[in-house]
């Protein structure tokens, strides 16, 4: 094993050399506090690897540890991946270990920062890695990208989100975009299209129809929605408007944005055709809504969970009619955390390379629903197949034209929650979309100024 | 020559083993204690002075163990976390941004505080009175020896022993308004439950029934355990005066109780001020702030905005009002209470 990629050598030699900041520039360390403790490469001593179980039959290999956010079926496949990994050379045993959720990984990440005991590998949401680059705990990769294995592998739409400052730091792994489900069993029980809606419009027109239809001795509602303020994103751009400008002006507050509020509150409050629930996908599994906004990531889960009771269809998340669609991308991407062991890092490396080939790529999305992440695996017949099987994997698929990084507020997880806590109200409590949005602003303005500079170091590519 | 004082309740009536040398008092008035006690000291024999470092030592052994931790584990952190208070910090820069009172005025400028202090304030007070009073009732019953006693002490006792979470997932279900116990009780009556934890007019209640079941047993049993304890002849004596029911309990229980429930007060009020679980699963401190308490804040603040300054100074705040409010009980409360049972 122990591939020292030639890179990572002329950085450290260069480093050595003590040419000072331009050569540490040259030599892809720029972050903006990236080396804040003075490490320039991906080393950083004092930082040793948290406590692993390798199984004995690896034992004498060189062990790297990933903290898998992921749980349940999702995390079944990754274990599968893993062993197979495992068994495909002699050199490297490859961990993962369920933390839980994102906001788990978050946390417990943190915790182990400050321990100064962490994993290899974590895997954060979109962009809020970059909190983590920031403080200097993150490895640039682009030193082991060749001809095999580079960012040209992958799908385009997520690879922007993974650099900063020129540099790579997250490869796309678990990539996905929110999704509009309904139960394609009550839409024709209904006599509505089978296909679904395809605007906001289309559900309200549908939604007396579905409401005819008695559950539990209620009337069938069209939507459990959720609070989440990735839902939230594709909903405003669906209305015309946007959380922020790329001037960082926050404009959540707009006409538009308070209109996307208001047609919700109407619909919900005054209309009475959806509610805010509590757990919307469980609602939806267990038949109580007849639509729900979830990741591409839970359609294996949730066609597991519904099989027998009723058909799941997909559709693209909604707009107003006569506005774009546009969904915010999602999920996670694959980071190396700075640790004191080169050949543990070089292993890690192995182990994307290992991931990024199609037919991994094609196995993980086929097994949990995310997005297959490389572009040769959305042409295997393993990922066709599926489509074949299964269409709303193919409208998971085809969305993707409509995939964009989110605006800037959603960068940041504190606005991600300020986000989420407003929608509840407004679906909650039916408050007041304008006032509601106007103190939100006013939170965002301030978070938002607060990243401005680091945000500009980051020098986004993607927003084009 | 010297006077010694000796008390008859301690004295020996037969002295075994060496008599112990016997501590000099001298008249009231002038310097004479300090000087007889230096001359003591100076005739510590070698023997007495190794036995005192010995049991100085072994006092000392014995009290580490216990004094390392609270100290490594309850006054560090706390006294760490004021410190935090002074800072921006998102726990992972490498190092934080001294803003000086910048969180607390943060903290006290922003309306949202206010209406988490109050929910803070409803959830415990709420909690702490009504399972006190409702655990006294229960355990006045479960004490006259009703049918099943064993069985019904097990029930009362067992939503204590559940964990937060476990009690959070088990109302949301109960409240659920689409297929919960609420929905159908609701309906008896031809009304729609209401939606318990996704609006602003009831999640606060929410919480704070479930958190007052889950303490109503702990409470329940506690008392009823203390109502056995009482001394029968006052109950006997004041049956021969005429009193029954009501005025027993009124004028001889509750006042014969009144060290538990100030105990229980104490506890409750500490104990409800930090509760987290149930809030987290339940309500996640929503819809907006709307059943937020400062414990939930805290936690929302700290790991799901990074903001550690201002978690800080809200954590520091729930302890300064614990730190008065307990206070206030002890100062206020300790001279209600009657210790002579």
């Amino acid at each position: 094993m122990s591939r020292s990629p030639l890179p990572v050598s002329r950085r450290n030699l260069l480093a050595a050399l003590g040419l000072g900041a331009g050569a540490a520039g040259l030599a892809a360390c720029g972050a903006p506090n990236g080396s804040a403790d003075g490490a320039e490469s991906n080393l950083r001593e004092g930082f040793s690897q948290a406590d692993l179980t390798v199984p004995s039959e690896y034992e004498g290999r060189t062990p790297i540890l990933f903290w898998a956010p992921f749980t349940g079926t999702n995390f079944e496949v990754l274990a599968t991946q893993f062993a197979e990994f495992n068994e495909s050379q002699d050199e490297i045993v490859a961990v993962a270990e369920s933390v839980g959720s994102y906001a788990d990984l978050n946390q417990k990440f943190t915790a182990s920062l400050q321990a100064r005991t962490v994993p290899d590998i974590v895997c954060f949401p979109e962009l809020q890695w970059l909190q983590f680059h920031q403080s200097g705990a993150l490895a640039p990769l682009d030193g082991y990208f060749d001809e095999e294995w580079n960012l040209d592998v992958y799908i385009q739409n997520y690879v922007a989100e993974g650099k900063a400052a020129g540099e790579t730091y997250v490869v796309p792994f678990a990539r996905s975009t929110p999704l509009f489900y309904y139960n394609k069993t009550r839409y024709i029980e209904a006599g509505l299209p089978e296909e679904g809606p395809e605007t906001w419009e289309d559900l309200a027109a549908f939604a007396p129809e579905l409401a005819k239809i008695e559950v539990e001795g209620r009337p069938l509602s069209a939507i459990a929605f959720g609070p989440d303020a990735w839902h939230g994103q594709a909903d405003i751009w669906g209305f015309g408007g946007a959380n922020a400008t790329q001037d960082f002006q926050v404009t959540i507050n707009d006409d538009k944005g308070v209109e996307w509020l208001e047609w919700m509150r109407k619909f919900i409050h005054d209309d009475g055709y959806g509610y805010l629930a509590q757990a919307s996908g469980t609602d939806f599994a267990s038949g109580l809504a007849a639509g729900w906004r979830g990741s591409t990531a839970s359609l294996t889960g949730q066609t597991a969970a519904t099989e027998g009771l009723f058909e799941i269809g997909t559709a693209y998340m909604l707009s107003k009619e006569g506005e774009q669609k546009q969904v915010p991308t999602g999920g996670s991407g694959l980071s190396l955390v700075r640790t004191d062991s080169q050949d543990r890092q070089d292993a890690c490396a192995e182990l994307f390379r290992f991931l990024a080939q199609p037919e991994k790529s094609a196995a993980w999305h086929i097994g949990t629903g995310y997005v297959p992440v490389v572009q040769a695996a959305q042409e295997s017949q393993e990922v066709k197949d599926q489509v074949a099987a299964n269409p709303n994997y193919g409208v998971a698929l085809s969305q993707l034209e409509n995939a964009r990084t989110a605006d800037y507020p959603n960068w940041d997880q504190g606005s991600v929650t300020e986000i989420g806590a407003a929608m509840g109200q407004v679906f909650g409590d039916g408050a007041d979309p304008k006032q509601v949005l106007d103190a939100l602003a006013a939170t965002l303005q301030e978070t938002l100024d607060d990243n401005r500079e680091d945000y500009e170091a980051v020098a986004f590519e993607g927003w084009n | 020559m010297s006077i010694t004082v000796r008390s008859p309740r301690t004295e020996p009536a037969v002295p075994s083993g060496p008599v112990p040398p016997e501590e000099p008092v001298g008249p009231s008035g002038g310097d004479a204690p300090m000087r007889q006690g230096r001359s003591e000291r100076r005739r510590r024999s070698p023997q007495r002075r190794r036995r005192a470092r010995r049991d100085a030592l072994l006092f000392g052994a014995l009290i580490a163990p216990n004094l390392i931790a609270i100290i490594v584990f309850s006054y560090y952190p706390a006294l760490y976390n004021i410190g935090l208070s002074f800072f921006d910090w998102d726990f992972v820069a490498p190092s934080p941004e001294w803003v000086g009172l910048a969180n607390y005025t943060d903290l006290f400028t922003d309306a949202g505080f206010g209406q988490v202090i109050v929910n803070t304030l409803i959830f415990t007070g709420v909690s702490v009175v009504g399972s006190l009073v409702l655990g006294l009732l229960l355990g006045s019953l479960l004490a006259t020896k009703v049918p099943l006693t064993g069985f019904a002490q097990t029930m009362a006792f067992a939503p204590h022993m559940l964990p937060g979470a476990a009690v959070g997932i088990l109302w949301l279900f109960m409240f659920d308004p689409n297929y919960g116990l609420s929905r159908w009780v609701f309906s008896l009556f031809g009304a729609a439950s209401p939606a318990w934890t996704t609006t602003s007019d009831w999640s606060l209640w929410a919480i704070t029934i479930a958190y007052t079941w889950q303490r109503l047993g702990f409470v329940t049993v506690i008392c009823y355990t203390a109502i056995l304890d009482l001394p029968k002849d006052l109950y006997e004596a004041a049956a021969l005066d005429g009193a029954h029911g009501w005025k027993l309990f009124r004028h001889l229980t509750l006042p014969l109780l009144s060290p538990i429930t100030f105990f229980l007060s104490i506890t409750g009020i500490i104990s409800a001020a930090q509760a987290f679980d149930i809030i987290s699963i339940m309500t996640s401190g929503g819809p907006g702030v709307s059943s937020s308490t400062l414990s939930w804040m805290v936690y929302e603040e700290a790991f799901q905005k990074f903001d550690i300054g201002t978690a800080s100074a809200a954590a520091t705040v729930l302890l300064v009002v614990l730190l008065i409010i307990t206070y206030v009980q002890v100062r206020y409360g300790d001279k209600k209470v009657n210790y002579d049972s």
